[in-house]
């Protein structure tokens, strides 16, 4: 377990040292939700319906931003090699490079959202329901994209690779969340958010055994 | 020493014919090498004769830490080709093996394979002992600095004392001037003392893989390094290290030379690159 936290503290360290690249996210973010009232028309009538799904593909298009480089330094840097020799098994590492990167990408993303869901005159009301099933729809799509992100380690255009990868996988998890974050009785726990937690667990399950055994692949062609 | 000996590899790897893994069979083979001899090297396992490749013979004392490494006609592949086969090895507690050969003869795959990050399409490896490996790439974030990098491997191998074991390794190293910096702002040399200062933490009984540990370092750190090595042998470790240049001398190393697979001769000879 030792290990496990301080992987995770290592990332964060890592993070917080290029502290401007969760800026960056947060700002594509913000921008691509911006562009939608400008493209759209700031009617609330128009606007209001279409909040929740536009908050939705915002939060997935910023979280793909930042997967390209999640195995692409420790595999560079050796880190890796390092790390499969450690205590501390592949699947552990994957677990705690997922953790660390919803920490510092989906969070700030979460924590913006009632802001922004001002700017699309969200209703207030939809807000507890939005950010919980925002959560579990984040950490779903942060375990797609240590799949993919893993799967295109060491591949050129790696980036459109692993987006190409994960955006069809995510489709289940965008129609559930959706569903789940405009509950028409105004409960959390609907049926839809019960689908949208069993995906996560099911990918949580999948994704850490699948990535770790792609970083254990890819470097035996591109690692020296 | 700056130069990137992987990328001259890579070169020198391209330039030399294509062997298909298919072409590894006896006959193919000696096809492909005009009717030499190889097929007695070829024969999976057993049959092969004691490995003439060490050159010096067994050195040090016994030691209590039970810790050895048996290579058995270990064969490896890059890519699609085979690099190097019939690598047969054996090291005990305390001795030194030192990995010779031109570029391309696989010594970075061979210690590669060895610490399990290179699966072997051949033979076997057998190590006893934990595997402390340094390879090309330090393994260290340009992020972070040098002690903090050196304190997130500490707590990845759930070393005890980390703190005070680290702090020693940066001192013996002479790395405290720049231990905070973060570590992409520095040389070569620099940042491979940090690569190194693990080998301060590591167990005493551990075989330490390292991959041209000398590139990069001045002349007083390589001298600390020698240290570090006879250090290591003394209390039981060994030590298995690719290298052109001259390394712990006194400690009296064997040496294992992989031939260049570019050229037919065994693996004995010390052909240069053809």
């Amino acid at each position: 377990m030792g290990g496990f936290t301080h992987q995770i503290r290592r990332d964060l360290q890592i993070a917080w040292v290029s502290r401007l690249d969760i800026g960056v996210i947060l700002l594509f973010f913000v921008i691509i939700v911006t562009m939608f009232p400008l493209a759209i028309g700031p009617q609330p009538e128009i606007l209001r319906p279409l909040a929740v799904p536009l908050l939705w593909i915002a939060a997935f298009l910023s979280i793909l931003a930042g997967f390209e480089r999640l195995f692409a330094d420790d595999l560079r840097e050796g880190w890796l090699d390092q790390v499969a020799l450690s205590k501390l098994p592949l699947f552990a590492y994957v677990i705690a490079k997922a953790i660390a990167h919803w920490l510092v990408s989906g969070l700030p993303i979460l924590l913006a959202v009632p802001v922004i869901g001002l700017l699309l005159q969200i209703d207030p009301w939809v807000l507890p329901s939005l950010l919980v099933a925002l959560t579990i729809g984040t950490a779903a799509l942060t375990l797609l994209g240590i799949i993919g992100a893993s799967l295109a380690t060491g591949a050129r255009h790696g980036g459109s690779l692993m987006a190409l990868l994960i955006l069809p996988l995510a489709v289940p998890v965008l129609i559930f969340g959706v569903l789940a974050s405009r509950p028409d009785s105004g409960m959390i726990l609907t049926p839809h958010l019960k689908l949208l937690g069993a995906i996560m667990i099911i990918l949580l399950a999948i994704a850490p055994p699948v990535a770790a055994a792609a970083l254990g692949e890819a470097d035996d062609d591109g690692g020296a | 020493m700056e130069r990137n000996a992987d990328s001259i590899r890579k070169q020198a790897a391209s330039r030399v014919p294509k062997r298909r893994a298919a072409s590894s069979t006896p006959k193919s083979a000696i096809a492909a090498t005009a009717g030499k001899p190889k097929a007695a090297k070829k024969t999976p396992n057993s049959a092969n004769p004691p490995p003439k490749e060490i050159a010096a013979p067994p050195t040090s004392p016994t030691v209590p830490v039970p810790a050895e490494l048996h290579l058995t006609d270990v064969a490896i592949m890059r890519g699609s080709r085979v690099i190097q086969q019939g690598v047969n090895h054996q090291m005990k507690s305390g001795q030194m093996t030192l990995l010779t050969g031109p570029n391309g003869s696989g010594k970075s795959s061979l210690l590669r394979a060895i610490s399990g990050r290179l699966t072997t399409v051949r033979g076997s490896i057998n190590c006893t002992a934990p595997i402390l490996y340094i390879g090309h790439q330090d393994g260290v974030s340009g992020t972070l600095s040098g002690r903090q990098n050196l304190l997130s491997w500490a707590g990845m191998n759930e070393i005890e004392d980390a703190k005070d074991k680290a702090e020693a390794a940066i001192d013996k190293m002479n790395a405290n001037n720049f231990a905070d910096l973060p570590t992409r702002v520095l040389s070569r040399g620099q940042r491979r003392r940090f690569a190194l200062a693990r080998l301060c933490l590591g167990p005493a009984n551990a075989i330490w893989l390292l991959d041209e540990p000398s590139v990069g370092l001045d002349i007083d750190t390589m001298h600390v390094l020698d240290t570090l090595i006879s250090a290591h042998l003394g209390s039981g470790g060994m030590v298995m290290a690719a290298t052109h240049l001259p390394l712990a001398p006194y400690a009296r190393p064997q040496v294992l030379a992989l031939n260049d697979t570019s050229s037919d001769d065994s693996q004995t000879t010390k052909s240069g690159a053809s």
